[in-house]
This record gives structure tokens, sequence and C-alpha cells, in this order.
């Protein structure tokens, strides 16, 4: 499949995160980078502990309280996620990101009935003079925002240069400190501009409500003293309902988006599931339910953490089947973390292996799955059951490495029969293979031996490639 | 299949029931987890159980290992009934009870009938007649109803009795987190099973335990050490050992590998295949994924709300799966081929729309030789037909 030439909606670059713990730092993420474009599905593959999860959690912040992000960053909307405080992540968590868990029934409240939960959101941010407000003054606080990062850029700065040993080190700090003060002027004028706008904003926003409330009443005085006053009762009750909801999002109207949507995930019933208990359902329902919770809100990108891992195959497939679909009507991005290979073939554009906290191996499904090139991405192959072939298994030997202690060179050396002397050594850069092709290996590098993968992949890619006379992609 | 006529299988279930009753009066509720269900398995092969979750194939595996004590039908192991439910003679005892006193009541009505229109004499002997008849009915009731009895009694003494034969049949569990408790030390766990069937010496515990665990590639420093020391895929080693310590012949695991990560999944599979090659047990395997169960497995057996709608061996069901339910369950099999993924076409299974068992009830068929399915004799010749 040619790559989507779209435009890119979230990129991840050089993502490094730690969890703080007794016996030390465990760097759960090591340098992932990836983009996301719009309307395609990434799937991340690796096995427990190689800090798929954790790059997910990380774009959606909610780390763990001990976890920490080293560096890098997380572009998306021209922000840096990394940076956005937790107050400001309300708006973008949800809203634009939304996730779905592995297990739904640890992530339904069990003592709250379906419709409750699917409606609770759009309630809670249901203020539409709230976000008017906000809209309003989204341009000033923008600039509050840039004005704060340079203070805070320049704050670091002044650190880094106390702690070292530059022979000007007094000339630059006094240097720094003026332009610390500059900074903080600027910040203190934002600020005094920004809280201007939000006052101007709240008065304007309320005088386009007594307008709006002057016109409504007015119209229905004429309604009420119309020819026919008892025929016009539905409609005076039509306009007040409109009333309200230009001040908030009611019960009313959220019932109505929480049935459409529970249709939409193919719930049937959905007037009489609305008042029942997640008990009540199945898990593929279950399931369902998170996603619609996921939907109401509309978000452009959708983190789905091993969603089917819980399920059985019929249901597993229902499951896929409605977010590939969710995912052609509404034109999402979906973000797939699974260990399950088989699973990915069906959903994903992209893949990427993970590895220990590292991408090992990026690249189109096709790619992955016709021409993989890592030793990692091989095993993970051969240790699949096939339903053609009864060769023994190609199990990995041993187990991942500890995350405290990261290894140098290749970290999958130590389990990887290709190894070779410098994979103890040095750690292999992404080697480009195509356009939209990278592994990490030193099986790539020019001077390399020849290495063909095993023969129980390259019979099985055979056979699926050569039964359909596609013989041109070996 | 020719072997099953001059082999003897290993385990025989025939006709069993698993009902699960809960509450009273009208509140009462009658789950039938395993409804009439019957297979056999031979000696050194695979058989694999599939179906999805709620069909009732983990309830079959712990009726036959004794965890649950059958409601009806009976469970042969080594040519030996291990597990009998009686509540088929008891429906039958019932049944008896009630239409010998209605035969009798007719009878009564017939001979008051009969007595209006006659003399005294007459009516004396007919009386008689009657009398005998009735007494007749009565003892061929009794007879019966003894003769259940008995049977009943047989059954119960086959529940109770713990005999050395269930030390050769083992359970493999499917989390291997929660099947092994935490306060126990890997040789303490192991050493269980043969504590209770009467070892006490220590040195050949510690002998046989450090067998076991090279068996299934564990170190036998290992012994020392708590099961949350290890890794998943070391924890269900742990589980298989225990399994193995008294050396049993034939082992269920239910859903070994389905908590297991893929690589991990290929080690257990591997363990298990060579356990079944060196030491010729033989496996029931439960499982819900279809790839791994035709992958091991020698013959599938797929469940379908307590039914056993199809049986086959492996490489018959992939090429031949006639019962809707069973190619439901293969188009749902997700596959590492993108360009055949992005074509597949799922079958969705709605047992209303597809049966029609009104006047017509369903049995188990052979087909084929060996391949038994599910069907009523409209059906069978609609899936002759699509034989290859």
């Amino acid at each position: 499949m040619m790559p989507k030439t779209n435009e890119t909606i979230l990129t991840v670059d050089k993502l490094t995160v730690s969890f703080k713990t007794t016996q030390g730092m465990v760097r759960a993420v090591r340098g992932v980078s990836f983009e996301l474009h719009r309307g395609e599905t990434l799937a991340i593959v690796g096995e427990s502990g190689s800090g798929k999860s954790v790059s997910s959690r990380t774009i959606m912040g909610i780390l763990a309280g001990n976890g920490v992000i080293d560096s890098g960053s997380i572009i998306y909307g021209g922000q840096d996620l990394t940076k956005v405080d937790e107050e400001h992540y309300h708006e973008l968590r949800g809203n634009k990101i939304g996730m779905i868990f592995q297990d739904p029934m640890s992530s339904l409240n069990p003592i709250m009935r379906i419709g409750r939960q699917i409606t609770e959101g759009m309630l809670l941010n249901g203020d539409h003079f709230k976000t008017r407000v906000k809209d309003y003054a989204n341009e000033s606080k923008n600039d509050l925002y840039s004005a704060l990062d340079i203070q805070d850029n320049i704050e670091r700065e002044i650190k880094v240069v106390k702690d070292s040993e530059d022979a000007d080190k007094v000339e630059k700090l006094s240097q720094l400190a003026k332009d610390l003060l500059d900074a903080k002027t600027v910040v203190k004028q934002k600020k005094a501009a920004y809280h201007l706008k939000v006052k101007e904003g709240k008065v304007k926003v309320k005088n386009d409500w007594l307008a709006e409330k002057e016109r409504v009443y007015a119209e229905i005085k004429a309604l009420q003293e119309g020819p026919d006053p008892k025929a016009a009762k539905s409609q005076i009750a039509d306009l007040k309902e409109k009333l309200i909801r230009y001040k908030k999002v009611t019960k009313k109207e959220a019932y109505e988006r929480a049935i459409k949507i529970m249709k939409e995930v193919g719930i049937s019933e959905p007037e009489k599931r609305y008042t029942q208990y997640p008990f009540q359902f199945s898990g593929g329902m279950r399931q369902r339910i998170v996603i619609a919770i996921a939907l109401t809100a509309s978000p452009e990108i959708l983190i789905c953490d091993e969603p089917t891992t819980a399920l059985d195959v019929t249901i597993q497939a229902q499951i896929l089947e409605l977010i590939n679909e969710l995912k052609r009507l509404r034109n999402l991005s979906v973000i797939f973390i699974t260990h399950d290979l088989g699973v990915v073939a069906n959903m994903a554009d992209n893949i990427a292996v993970m590895y220990a906290g590292k991408i090992v191996e990026i690249g189109s499904s096709e790619e992955i799955f016709y021409s993989p090139r890592h030793p990692y991405t091989w095993a993970l192959l051969s240790s699949m059951p096939d339903l053609d072939s009864k060769d023994r298994l190609r199990a990995i030997p041993g187990t991942p490495p500890n995350m405290l202690f990261p290894p140098a060179g290749d970290a999958f050396a130590e389990r990887n029969e290709f190894a070779m002397k410098i994979d103890f050594e040095k750690e292999p850069p992404m080697f480009k293979i195509s356009d939209t092709h990278y592994a990490a290996t030193w099986l790539l590098h020019p001077n390399a031996p020849k290495v063909e993968m095993p023969k129980l992949i390259k019979d099985r890619i055979d056979r699926m490639v050569g039964a359909k006379g596609l013989e041109e992609h070996r | 299949m020719n072997r099953r006529e001059n082999e003897k299988p290993i385990l025989e279930v025939k006709n069993l029931k698993q009902y699960f009753v809960s509450g009273h009066g009208k509140n009462k509720l009658v789950v039938k987890a395993v409804d009439d269900v019957s297979f056999n398995i031979y000696k050194g092969e695979v058989f694999g159980l599939v179906g999805e979750s709620g069909c009732g194939k983990t309830t079959t595996g712990r009726t036959i290992i004794k965890l649950y004590n059958p409601t009806d039908g009976e469970i042969y192991f080594l040519g030996e009934r291990i597990g009998a439910g009686f509540k088929g003679l008891k429906d039958a005892i019932k049944h008896m009870r009630k239409s010998t006193r209605t035969q009798i009541n007719d009878l009564k009505l017939e001979l008051k009938n009969k007595l209006l229109n006659m003399s005294e004499e007459d009516g004396k002997l007919l009386k008689q007649e009657y009398n005998t008849k009735i007494d007749e009915l009565i003892k061929k009731k009794e007879q019966f109803i003894l003769e259940q009895k008995e049977e009943i009694a047989n059954r119960k003494e086959v529940v109770e009795q713990d005999s050395d034969l269930m030390r050769k049949m083992q359970m493999i569990f499917q989390d291997p987190i929660e099947s092994l408790d935490p306060r126990m030390t890997v040789k303490e766990i192991i050493a269980e099973g043969l504590r209770i069937a009467g070892t006490r010496n220590d040195s050949e515990i510690t002998k046989r335990v450090n067998e076991v665990l090279e068996t299934v590639g564990l170190l036998p420093e290992h012994a020392s050490r708590y099961p949350h020391e290890f890794s998943g895929g070391q924890r269900q080693r742990i589980g298989i050992a225990r399994a193995l310590v008294v050396s049993p012949e034939f082992m269920i695991a239910d859903e070994p590998v389905s908590a297991l990560d893929v690589s991990i999944q290929a080690q257990v599979i591997n363990l298990l295949n060579d356990l079944r090659q060196e030491m010729g047990i033989t496996i029931m395997f439960i499982a819900h994924d279809l790839s791994v169960i035709k992958y091991f497995s020698d013959r599938i057996g797929v469940m379908y709300y307590g039914n056993l709608v199809e049986l086959a061996t492996s490489d018959e069901l992939f090429l031949n799966p006639l019962h809707p339910y069973t190619r439901s369950l293969l188009s749902a099999v997700p596959l590492p081929d993108p360009r055949y993924e992005k074509t597949r076409k799922r079958i969705v299974y709605r047992p209303k729309e597809v049966h029609n068992y009104a006047n017509n009830p369903p049995k188990l068929h052979e087909i084929k030789p060996g391949h038994f399915v599910l069907a009523n004799d409209e059906e069978i010749e609609k899936y002759k037909k699509t034989l290859k």
C-alpha cells in the first residue's frame, strides 16, 4: 500500500519516559519517534513490558504518579503535550484524544447506569457560556503561554550556567538576569491583557444571551397572542428548550445524543439499555459502551489499548469491525496497541514493533508482514501458530531485559540467534529500507554478513503471497 | 477412523450433563452448562475443545476431573467408571410412579363402571380379577424402582470413592497467577500432590521435584523461590510441573496459554508438545483460540451452548466445516496476512434463522468416519452434498 500523503496529526519525537522506583529509575520508553496521519491506523506491537502502553498513556497525559518524561516531545495541534499542565490537559483529553482500555469491566462504574456514564462527560462540559468565553480569549491566552515559555527557558538556562565552570559565567548570568526581568514584565502585561479579555468576553457573552433571550421571548409572546394560542403550545415548548440549549447541554439533548451514539456502536434497543447497569451487559457489549463513551466528545485520535485481549474470537472480530467502521465514518486516527500480530493485520495501515522501550521496526503493514527485517519481528511472527503447518514453533528464548539496567547495545541481542559482536557493544541506528520502512538492526549495515530470515516465516510468506499470485512483492 | 475399533479409549464421556441450580420456588433458575455431551479420547492424542466463553467447555473439563459432580451421564477413565450422575434415573422413577398411578386409577374407574350393572356375585369375581391386575402393576413398579435405586446407589458410590485412579488425571489451569498459592514456595506447590499421594521421604520428594522442574525447563534452584518471583510463562511452567509430578497419563489443559504473551505462548505450547511426544501423555486441550487449537490438536470438538456441535480430526474440521457455528468460528480467526485480512468476510451464526428444530430435533450424526455433526435428518442430507 502506498504511504498516505495527507496531513500529520500527531508527532512523537524521541520520547523518553522513566519511572521512579525504590530500586532506581525504570527506563520504560527510550526514545520513541513516530508520526500519526489523519484517518490512518498505527499499530504498536510488542511483548508486555515493551513500553507500548506507557507511550500511549503519555500521549493521553495519564502517566502514573512516579512517571517522568525525561525528554522528547509530543506535538499535537501545534502544541507540545509534554509541557501542557494538568489544568489545560482537560481540554484535550477525551475531547481531542479518546482512549479505550483493555478490560471493559474495570473501566465502567458498576453502580452507575450506562446512560449516565455515557452522558456524564457531555453534561459536565455542557456549559456553553464558559466555552464561548474561552474561545473569545483564546488568542491572548496563547500569547500568555508563549511568554511564560520564554520565561521558563531563561530560568532553566540560568540554572545550567550556574552549574557550569565557564570563564564568562558572571557576564552570562547578568545578561540572563536582565533577560529574565524583561520576560517577567512581558508576562505581567500579557496576564493583564488576558484577564481583561476574559472580562470582556464575559460581558459580551452575557449581552448575546440577553439579546437571544429577548428575541425568543418576543417570538413566544407573538405566538401566545396569535390566532391559536392552544395550538402554539408545543411550538412554545420547543422554543424554550432551544433557548436553554443555547445556554447549556440539557439532559434531554444529552439523552438524544447518547441514544444516537449507542445505535452507532451497534447496541440494539438503546432506549432500554440506557437505564441498565454494566453487569447486565456481556463482555463485547461492555466494550461497545466504552467505545461509545470515548466517542461522545467526537475525538480526532482514538487510542485503543489492547481492546480485544479479554474477549474471545467471535466477539473480538465484531469489535475490530466496529472500530474499523467508526474510523472510516468519522475519519478517526487510531493508535492500536496489541501483542497479537494476527489482530493487527486486519486493522493497521502502519505498524511499529516495540522492544525494550524502543521502536525496532516501523513500516506499512504489508512491509512488516511480507518483508520483515528485524530479528525480533521474525521471532514474533514465527512464534505464532499457523493454520497450515505443524512445524515446531520457534519460541523466543529467555525473557525481556530488566529495564532498571537497560543493556548497552541492542536490547534484543541476548535473545537473538543472529546477534553479532557489535550488537552487544553499540546500539544500532534506524536503517532505512524504503520511504516508509525502517529497522534498527546491524544486520542491515552494508558490512554485515547476509542473513536470510528463518525458513519458517519465509515459507509462510511465500504461501501467503504466492497463493494470490503476487510474486513481485518478494 | 479405524483406530476407534481396535483401541480402547482412555477417557469415555457418555451423555454428560451438568446443570447449575440457583434460587428456590419461582426464582429457581437452572443453567444447563453442559447438556448431553459424549466423546471419547484415545491414548496419546490431543483432544481440543473449542467454543466461545460461556459455552461450557471449562465446565466439561472440570466435571471430568471431578471438581463438580455430574448431574447426569457417565465418565469412564481407563475403563473404570469415575463419575456418574443420576438425575436421569431419578426422573425415570418419578415417571414410573406417575404412570403406574394413572394406570391404576384408570383400572379402578373401569371397575366401578362395570360394577354398576352387575350382580354381587359376579362383582366379587371381577373385583378379584382387577385387584390382581393392580397388584401386578404395583409389583412391576416396585421392581423397576428397586433396580433404579440400586443403580443410583452404585453411582453414588462412584461419586464418593477416592480412587488412586484419579491421580493419573491432572489439570493445568488458565491463570498462572491465580492458580498458585503466593505463600507457598515452588517446591511446596509441586510436592503437594506427592505428599497427598503418600510420599513422606523428603529426599525422595526433592529428587522428584527437581526432576520435573528440569522437564519443564526450570532450574532446581528455582524450587526455593515464591511464585511472584517468576514471569507469566515461568509460572505456567510451574503449573505444568505440579501436574506432572505424580506422573499422570491424562492431562486437562484449561486455556493454558490464553493469558500469556505471543512469544511466551510458543514456549508453553512447545513444552506441552514435547511432554506429549516424550512421555506419551494424553491431553485434553481447552481453548478459544482456533489457530492454537488447530496447531496443537489431533481431534477437535466444537461446543456451543452446552452442546457438542461438531467433532472431527483437526484437518478434517478445517477442510470440511459443516455446522454453521463452526463456520462462523473459523471465519473469525485473524491471520498475519494483511491482503487476506482486508478481504476476509465474517460469517455470523444466528441459530434461530439457520435451524428449524421445531418438529425434528437434532442428533449427533456420524456423517463420515470420525466426523460427527449435530443435525437433524434434513440437514444431514444438505451437509452430505457439501462434503469434499
